[in-house]
């Protein structure tokens, strides 16, 4: 610390306050980062919140409405399905099943995606455009359609379905970071450091990794609402999760056959799904704002 | 002996694999010359004449082909990072990606101290005050990040970064390109009084004759990748030789004249 501080009572916000001080200003990306923190509470707290067990069958209530239509039970918030469970119980530990299989599937791509990305980007030549170039081709097929092939090979079930997912997304981090990583190591501020005597892992450490950070978070949002559709239509196409758990997905495609008389049945997953998905796009779009409108003052 | 010399530098880029044969394209020198202490050279000469490259060069951001460089007598090598980066540092042109974003003034000098020098934490911390100070920068600045300073005050840090291993040379790449005149002039009336009080040497590129004319010592003309023309500034102004020379002074000498 300085002997004489004139301005001891300034604020000096740090890159990460500045961001938050404009991710607040948006409206819209603080309600979407409140769904979004609701969802988060509802998959952590899901076992304690629940009312029922989630395969709890209770046969004198089939297919009831929900409390608040004329037929509806307060014993059942939303209602219960064609064998009698629970519906706000099974959407809760869905939500989990399913968001949290979400995250774990970016997780995963995030990690390994991230390293080869920092390989590609760090070497130069035929190693790097192997690594970034082979994994571009497969950018062009949906990760859907990866996913199910993987999925056709390993087999079905939720785990091997978050698997599939989480190998499908890879190459979009690998891309983002050796891009990243190729436009940064060009910039004069580089070329300082690189004077001032750092070898390339002492610079990716202290002067790229603080600016990558952006990048890898933006990503990382927008990759968990592509895995929770995936997740969810792997699911519903009875080759994700299998019946017996609770999947949003699964639970749509179960409450396929009684559409008609109980529509809530895949009206409520539906809408979970929904939810997740648009309020994290709009909290990663307000990061995104945020993040490009920090640094202009 | 002299501070700092050049001795024959050469440097061609290496052909790519593809290119089997044909025109090697641009070359630079072979290149010598001499710089002593407290002096200030100006290297002036048009676009793509060499002139940045041969400042990488001097600072090892290019490995010459051939040729030595020598510091004190002594030959700088690429190999040996310290020696050279803390003697012979290099101010880059004013530029919006000079600073990193995300790291704070104070973590960013604090760089080349930790990679450098065998300082603790706190004195490390001492000397980057100190250097702030020196570039008329407030210890406060210490927190600031680069998004909150004006241009001249980033080319201030860019300068302390510089001065902070308190090196015999400093080599700058047109530091003063971006600046409105009057940051520009202090920028420069700076330079001259950290010169005179620490008796640095200057080796500096400017497109800027008017400052060539106000700060060097000695003036080179470059043209092709060749030193054409090398001699005291007053000198080189009033009587210039080689046809490069006549046509860039010509050139300032018309603009004066107009004013």
């Amino acid at each position: 610390m300085p002997d004489v501080n004139l301005y001891d009572d300034e604020f000096h916000p740090s890159p990460w306050q500045s961001t938050w001080r404009e991710f607040k200003q948006s409206h819209i990306a603080l309600v979407g980062l409140t769904t979004l923190s609701f969802f988060v509470v509802l998959a952590i707290l899901g076992p304690i919140l629940t009312p029922y067990a989630p395969d709890l069958q209770n046969t004198t209530a089939l297919l009831l409405p929900p409390a608040w239509h004329d037929n509806g039970s307060v014993l059942h918030l939303l209602g219960t399905d064609v064998l009698g469970r629970d519906m706000l119980s099974r959407i809760i530990y869905g939500i989990q099943v399913t968001f949290g299989g979400a995250v774990g599937a970016v997780l995963f791509a995030l990690i390994i995606g991230t390293a080869f990305g920092v390989i590609a980007g760090m070497t130069s030549g035929v190693r790097s455009s192997i690594l970034n170039h082979v994994l571009d081709t497969f950018m062009v097929i949906p990760s859907l359609l990866i996913a199910i092939i993987i999925v056709a090979i390993l087999g079905v079930g939720l785990s091997n379905a978050v698997l599939a997912i989480g190998l499908a997304l890879i190459p979009r981090f690998v891309h983002a970071t050796r891009n990243f990583i190729k436009e940064e190591f060009n910039k004069d501020y580089i070329k300082t450091a690189r004077l001032d005597g750092a070898s390339s892992v002492q610079i990716y450490f202290k002067n790229i990794l603080p600016n990558m950070i952006d990048v890898i978070i933006v990503q990382g949002t927008l990759a968990i609402s592509v895995a929770i559709l995936d997740i969810a239509a792997l699911g519903f196409l009875n080759l994700g999760a299998q019946t017996l758990l609770p999947e949003l997905g699964v639970m749509i495609s179960e409450g396929l056959a009684t559409a008609y008389i109980a529509p809530w049945n895949i009206l409520l997953p539906g809408l979970s799904i929904f939810l997740m998905v648009i309020s994290i796009n709009v909290v990663g779009d307000g990061l995104r704002s945020a993040l490009r409108n920090r640094m202009s003052q | 002996m002299s501070l700092l010399q050049i001795d024959q530098l050469c440097y061609q880029p290496k052909r790519p694999w593809y290119k089997l044969a044909g025109d090697d394209g641009f070359q630079l020198g072979p290149v010598s010359f001499s710089l002593e202490k407290g002096e200030t050279i100006s290297i002036i000469g048009e676009n793509s004449c060499g002139k940045s490259l041969l400042a990488k060069l001097i600072v090892g951001a290019e490995t010459p082909t051939a040729g030595r460089i020598l510091l004190n007598g002594q030959t700088l090598e690429n190999n040996h990072k310290t020696q050279r980066a803390s003697n012979v540092r290099m101010v880059f042109r004013h530029s919006a990606h000079a600073l990193n974003p995300s790291l704070s003034i104070g973590q960013m000098l604090d760089e080349p101290l930790r990679l450098n020098t065998a300082l603790s934490a706190k004195g490390r911390s001492e000397k980057i005050f100190k250097t702030l100070k020196l570039v008329g920068l407030m210890a406060d600045h210490f927190y600031f990040y680069k998004h909150m300073l004006s241009d001249g005050q980033q080319q201030r840090v860019a300068l302390a970064r510089a001065l902070i291993l308190d090196p015999q040379v400093i080599v700058a790449d047109e530091p003063f390109a971006a600046l409105d005149p009057s940051v520009r002039s202090q920028t420069v009336n700076l330079l001259l009084k950290l010169q005179k009080e620490l008796g640095l040497a200057f080796i500096f590129i400017s497109h800027n004759l008017g400052i060539v004319r106000h700060m060097s010592d000695r003036t080179i003309v470059m043209h092709d990748g060749q030193i054409v023309e090398m001699n005291l500034t007053q000198t080189l102004f009033l009587d210039p030789q080689h046809s490069a020379s006549k046509q860039l002074i010509h050139a300032h000498n018309a603009l004066l004249s107009l004013q």
